[in-house]
């Protein structure tokens, strides 16, 4: 029995890094968005939000929001035109 | 799974979901098969270890592990009678139907001894001995702060460990030297 370790490797090293970065996308996109950011903020010391509903992090949550949009079209291309 | 193995909250159903769908979508794309309820029970373990304070209660995944080892043999044996029967000719086939439709109906009447429905499909059993942690968990537990934002006392604590020291509490050795 051989066991195609590569494809094994690739599926592995693909989920890690995308599953990482859509749920830190997303979670970004929420701390972008939010209006609460600032008491959190400034106690947890992120350099993300400073207040939530300034238009810059707000517009930096959309932009979040929209690549994982787009992240799931793909997913959603791949399986239709596979 | 989200109560019976670990305790989650949305935000690891997110993260599990995410994954599962990922390692599903990307097997698939390179051409190899797998089974979805493996790597959806796969991620919610994952992801329940994954959050500060997490447990997995191994004898259930354990539990799980066994029910998959049986279950492949277990449908390959009665799927193999089943075609055996219904090779031999009509009165196979219909053998087979009556029998299915019977041991369906005699499973589904077993079941409605103790209904599961609306008002107690979320009940957690309540465990008869609480489970001693195992080592990773001890290992986890005594390296990890405790889960942020309890307020009540012993919530962040698993039977069978010690309460977690006060971070910056003086050892014993270094206070008794005179």
């Amino acid at each position: 029995m051989n066991i195609d370790w590569a494809a094994l490797g690739q599926v592995f090293g693909t989920t890690l890094a995308v599953t990482v970065g859509m749920v830190g996308l997303f979670t970004l996109g929420i701390v972008g968005t939010s209006r609460k950011a600032a008491q959190e903020g400034e106690a947890g010391g992120t350099a993300v939000a400073g207040s939530g509903s300034s238009a810059a992090t707000r517009a930096g949550g959309y932009v979040c929001f929209a690549l994982c949009l787009a992240a799931v079209g793909y997913g959603i291309f791949l399986i239709v035109a596979g | 799974m989200g109560k019976g193995i670990t305790d989650i909250q949305p935000p690891q159903g997110f993260a599990a979901q995410t994954g599962a769908a990922v390692t599903i979508l990307a097997s698939s794309h390179l051409g190899f098969a797998l089974s979805t309820t493996q790597v959806c029970s796969g991620a919610v373990m994952g992801s329940g270890l994954g959050r500060k304070g997490g447990v997995v209660r191994w004898s259930t995944a354990g539990r799980m592990v066994i029910a998959w080892g049986l279950t492949l043999p277990a449908a390959g044996l009665v799927s193999a009678g089943a075609a055996f029967l219904a090779g031999q000719g009509d009165w196979g086939i219909t053998t087979v139907a009556v029998l299915g439709l019977a041991i369906c109906g005699a499973i589904w009447a077993a079941s409605r001894r103790k209904p599961v429905d609306s008002s107690n499909v979320n009940d957690v059993t309540p465990v008869e001995s609480a489970e001693p942690a195992g080592v990773v968990t001890a290992a986890l537990q005594t390296v990890s702060p405790p889960p942020a934002g309890t307020t009540t006392t012993g919530a962040g604590t698993i039977d069978g460990i010690p309460a977690q020291a006060a971070p910056h509490s003086p050892t014993p050795a270094t206070t008794a030297v005179r």
